[in-house]
């Protein structure tokens, strides 16, 4: 037992010996450091400023929370100016039409552009020439989830961010609408298509991802539009037709539900496709 | 710091890039040689745990990737052989941003890397107006980010005019003391400045591991 690594291992199996890997310079510093014992006093000073680094202590929490807003921030050099000013656009669009004509057109507007918006900026963001940068990041002390989810983050809270003032200009422009339930039906396609994005980027590539919601939202409203134009014959609006199946289908509202679990499905399930996680050399 | 790899083989459908390659890999610089298409950015890329080898194993201080790829990843530094950064980024940004998620502490290594590579100038102007060999340099400079223990260059010198070379050998040696560093290179010279040990592929097969010097014995007519 004269050997330092030895007393280090003592009562461990050869497993585990080497699952320590070399041990001889850890030894080697322990062997050095001939530092005298602390005092009692010494020693509970030592104790509270080290107990912040047990796990479940607060300190840890909190700085768990900084750890993802340092994150966050250090993505936001990814996206370029036209992500931002695009989000604007469409804020700028709101703002125009609820001078125009707010009570009918707005709610339209914000059902139609604000869940393609978040579809196409998970797409943009993941776009082909971040791909080098992506095998970097996986090199990192930082896991290929937690990027992801991050960036996915960032672009749903600038999008909810631009929801939630296009919703207020509605709200402000008169109660027609009941919001929650514009909310919901808003809610379901955004994540819906959101989800698709996402998964449809990571699974094959940042045009897919832009495609497949686009399309299929393309399709919806197209269907949604047919509807609409055979209610014009009958003497209303599509826009006062919108505002009418908002306030009172209760299917649409289901359906929004349920867009709303398969949105989250599929951004799950783009978290578990994502490359370079562990499971991918198990 | 050693790595180890074993009957380790690779396919890309009908092509194969690596046929059972076993090397030991210990502290040091090592030049990895052969033609094109003959499996060193793919022997690069298993060992950067960046591409799943059909077979075989490798082991990171003796312990199987599969159980180490965690701290595997946090000791290694890569250059890719294709680079292509967001056009709207610049060096500075690229180093902050691969140093946070890195958790580097030490702010002073992205100004040391960007100087040592003379990059200060650029720093701050986007990738979509920089030269390649600008590009490579900064490709260079996030490899030795965080000083990894473990550091994988594919084609180090491509692109790069001699003054740049002599910046990168320089600062390859000066941070090369009990690390491993593998690099590809199509350069002889690079080689002969830079180390004295290389391992040569050829159709994914390893040809020679040595000493440079012993090459031309071991492979008749390769020149060096």
């Amino acid at each position: 037992m004269n050997n330092p690594v030895d007393r280090l291992t003592d009562g461990l199996d050869e497993t585990q010996r080497q699952a320590l890997g070399d041990l001889n310079a850890l030894a080697h510093f322990l062997e050095t450091d001939l530092g005298t014992e602390p005092e009692t006093a010494g020693r509970d000073h030592l104790l509270t400023v080290l107990e912040q680094y047990l796990p479940g202590s607060p300190a840890i929490k909190r700085r768990q929370w900084t750890n993802w807003l340092r994150l966050a921030h250090s993505q936001s050099v990814l996206f370029e100016k036209s992500f931002w000013l695009a989000g604007l656009l469409v804020l700028l669009l709101g703002l125009s039409l609820s001078v125009i004509d707010g009570r009918d057109l707005l709610p339209l507007v914000f059902i139609v552009v604000a869940p393609l918006l978040a579809a196409v900026g998970v797409a943009y963001v993941f776009r082909p020439e971040t791909r080098t940068l992506g095998e970097l990041e996986r090199l990192t002390a930082t896991g290929a989830a937690e990027l992801l989810y991050t960036r996915l983050a960032l672009v749903l809270a600038f999008n909810l961010l631009i929801s939630l003032l296009l919703l207020l200009l509605i709200w402000l422009e008169g109660p027609q609408v009941v919001l929650w339930r514009l909310t919901l039906i808003w809610l379901g396609p955004m994540l819906a298509l959101t989800g698709l994005a996402f998964y449809a980027t990571i699974r094959w590539n940042s045009l897919v991802g832009a495609i497949l919601p686009l399309g299929l939202w393309g399709c919806l409203i197209l269907l949604g539009w047919s509807e609409a134009v055979a209610r014009a014959t009958e003497g209303m609006t599509p826009a006062f037709w919108l505002l009418l199946i908002i306030s009172r289908s209760d299917p649409l509202l289901i359906g929004a539900s349920l867009a709303c679990l398969v949105g989250l499905g599929l951004l799950g399930l783009a978290g578990r496709t994502a490359p370079g996680g562990e499971k991918s050399w198990s | 710091m050693e790595l180890r790899i074993r009957e380790l083989s690779k396919s890309y459908g009908t092509q194969v890039a690596l046929r059972n390659v076993n090397l030991d890999f210990q502290p040091g610089t090592i030049a990895l040689l052969g033609p094109n298409g003959s499996g060193k950015t793919t022997l690069l890329r298993c060992l950067a745990s960046l591409t799943r080898p059909d077979h075989g194993q490798l082991w990171f201080d003796g312990i199987p990737y599969r159980r180490n790829l965690k701290l595997l990843r946090s000791q290694c530094g890569y250059l890719p052989q294709e680079l292509d950064f967001p056009h709207n980024l610049t060096p500075r940004q690229l180093l902050e941003y691969l140093g946070t998620l890195k958790n580097i502490s030490e702010s002073g290594q992205v100004d040391y890397l960007l100087s040592a590579l003379g990059l200060k100038s650029v720093a701050d102007r986007p990738f979509g107006r920089l030269s390649g060999g600008q590009i490579r340099l900064t490709g260079i400079a996030q490899a030795f980010l965080g000083k990894p223990s473990l550091l994988l260059l594919d084609e180090l010198t491509r692109g790069l005019d001699v003054e740049e070379r002599e910046r990168v050998f320089a600062l390859a040696r000066k941070s090369s003391s009990g690390r491993l560093i593998v690099f590809s290179t199509h350069d002889p010279p690079d080689v002969e400045r830079f180390t004295e040990q290389a391992i040569v592929l050829q159709q994914g097969r390893v040809i020679f591991s040595g000493k440079t010097e012993d090459l031309h014995h071991h492979i008749p007519g390769y020149h060096f």
